[in-house]
């Protein structure tokens, strides 16, 4: 099942940019990176999911019904910068929303013990910092009791324990209250430790999508090897078919052979291998290779 | 339950609170009643003859204070607060926020229209309380034969008259306010539309039409100031309608 889905969705603009042709599938209790450099389009495909721009063709469904303002009711969305107004308290800023979306006031409460704004309730927003701003732009999306929550760029601006804190905000939304979450970021390495599921955007088209182990297990380890003699055990390990890169002092072998084996082989040559280090490609690195691969064509 | 319309008209006010635009309901009314009556208690000559009749005199202060509000505050008032209520959504971005909800996007422009439209109704109330309140200091000119209290129903009537002769003026300054983001824009729009009423208004062809000098007609010697009322309060609707409409159809960037 999709709590979001979008099928050849395009908008261009004269100016360039924009998104084409894409294919959005986002599995329903999913935690969804949106992952892509500025200006990949991302905040567009998030725009037009929310209906505040028109598609030029291609269409998008929720929860498998086409987006509609009634579709629109099982969504929270915070975009970008929270939309705050500073002369209002947070409470009062949630008093507007409640009012506007016709919930119990007893709602409120439940949002500010939510995000854990409560002791701050009654100050005015404009003397907010970054993070509590932020925490109650979640606290107005999640108002609705939605079902999906689709957050742009949410940690922007945030400093490193702020980030930890959304970070386990947004997986409780999905442990806890089965929430579907699609969080459009360019931190690569905070999507890796948060995201089930990602799509990687480039240039207005999808590069990658599909479960976050998926894409991991598709790139082969890299095996890093600190040896007394460097050159020599670079053309041994060539000798034998295995593909070895002298970076420095070390050898780097980007193929499948297991670590052991390589280990093996050198000191059965009477080499002294000081270091083996066999890495996991990060998502990072896994993007460049992606959008790498696009810019070659 | 409450409409869509209804809830967002109840955000609308809510987010009035601690604002500029709420106090400007009191003081835009203040300084114009205040001006007149400094200028009565200053000027070198009394503004009336010493056996004028009290309601003769309250009549003329009455007369002097709309005149200023209506020619020269009302416009700038619209125009000033139609760009602090659009500003409330434009400046932190709030139609992302707003739009993302599950309501009428149209909801949005009528409470907008309707907060403006209360906010005029509510500085000539205002307007109403101050004439007697302030205009009572002119009894320390004892040259001024001021007693009792002014025809508050004759002034609330004129002001009807004059609010209804607005109509097209608070759509129109609206629909400037919401359409474009910069504050500067708007108010730059109103208030060269108010200059330029001071030449247009004094044409007894063009003035009763200029949607800025409109609400003039009442309080000037217009034969149907009816025909006027009528004009502007239909336009109002429909360009109202018209501006929902494309509000409804229209893409956020911000």
């Amino acid at each position: 099942m999709l709590a979001i889905e979008s099928t050849k969705l395009t908008r261009r603009f004269p100016q360039g940019g924009g998104i084409s042709g894409l294919d959005l599938a986002v599995p329903t209790g999913s935690l969804y990176g949106f992952v892509g450099p500025n200006g990949a389009g991302k905040t567009t495909t998030i725009r037009l999911l929310l209906g505040l721009l028109r598609q030029q063709s291609g269409a998008v469904l929720i929860d498998g019904a086409p987006a509609s303002r009634t579709t629109r009711a099982k969504l929270g969305a915070l975009i970008e910068s929270p939309s705050v107004y500073g002369h209002l308290s947070g409470y009062d800023n949630l008093d507007v929303t409640r009012r506007l979306l016709d919930k119990p006031r007893a709602a409120i409460h439940a949002v500010l013990d939510r995000v854990g704004l409560r002791y701050a309730a009654h100050q005015r927003a404009s003397d907010y910092s970054l993070g509590m701003r932020q925490r109650l732009g979640l606290a107005l999306t999640l108002l609705a009791a939605p079902s999906i929550l689709i957050l742009d760029e949410p940690s922007n601006g945030l400093d490193p324990q702020g980030i930890a804190d959304l970070r386990v905000l947004l997986r409780s939304f999905v442990a806890e209250e089965r929430m579907t979450l699609m969080v459009s970021s360019h931190l690569l390495s905070e999507v890796e430790q948060t995201a089930t599921h990602i799509g990687v955007l480039y240039r207005g088209e999808l590069k990658f999508q599909g479960a976050i182990t998926e894409l991991l297990a598709k790139a082969r380890p890299l095996v890093y090897v600190g040896c007394d003699r460097p050159t020599e055990a670079a053309a041994l390990l060539h000798g034998a078919g295995i593909d070895a890169v002298q970076v420095d002092s070390r050898l780097r072998i980007d193929s499948a052979v297991p670590p052991h084996v390589v280990n093996r082989r050198l000191v059965d040559a009477g080499l002294r291998v000081n270091e083996l280090i066999s890495e996991r490609p990060s998502l990072e690195s896994m993007f460049f290779g992606l959008t790498q691969a696009a810019e070659g064509g | 339950m409450m409409s869509p319309y209804g809830r967002a008209l109840q955000a609308e006010i809510l987010k009035l609170r601690n604002t500029l635009a709420l106090r400007l309901t009191l003081i835009a009314p203040l300084v114009v009643v205040g001006l007149v009556t400094v200028q009565w208690l200053m000027q070198g000559r009394s503004p009336v003859p010493s056996d004028a009749l009290p309601a003769r005199v309250w009549a003329d202060f009455a007369g002097a204070v709309l005149g200023i509000f209506v020619i020269l505050m009302l416009p700038l008032y619209v125009t000033l607060q139609s760009a602090l209520l659009a500003q409330l959504e434009h400046q932190d971005r709030q139609w992302k926020h707003l739009l993302a909800l599950p309501l009428p996007r149209s909801s949005y422009f009528v409470a907008k229209l309707m907060a403006l439209a209360l906010l005029v109704a509510l500085s000539m109330l205002v307007l109403t309380v101050l004439i007697p309140v302030v205009g009572s200091l002119l009894h320390l000119r004892a040259s001024i034969p001021i007693a009792g209290w002014p025809d508050l129903i004759d002034i609330a009537r004129s002001l009807g008259r004059v609010y209804l002769c607005a109509a097209l003026l608070i759509v129109l300054q609206a629909c400037i306010a919401l359409y474009w983001k910069s504050f500067t824009v708007a108010v730059s729009i109103g208030m060269s539309a108010t200059v330029m009423g001071f030449i247009i208004g004094q044409s007894s062809e063009f003035g009763p039409w200029f949607p800025w000098t409109m609400p003039i007609q009442p309080l000037t010697r217009h034969p149907a100031p009816e025909q006027v009322m009528l004009i502007s309060s239909l336009a109002a609707v429909l360009m109202a309608i018209l501006a929902a409409y494309e509000f409804e159809r229209r893409e956020f960037f911000d």
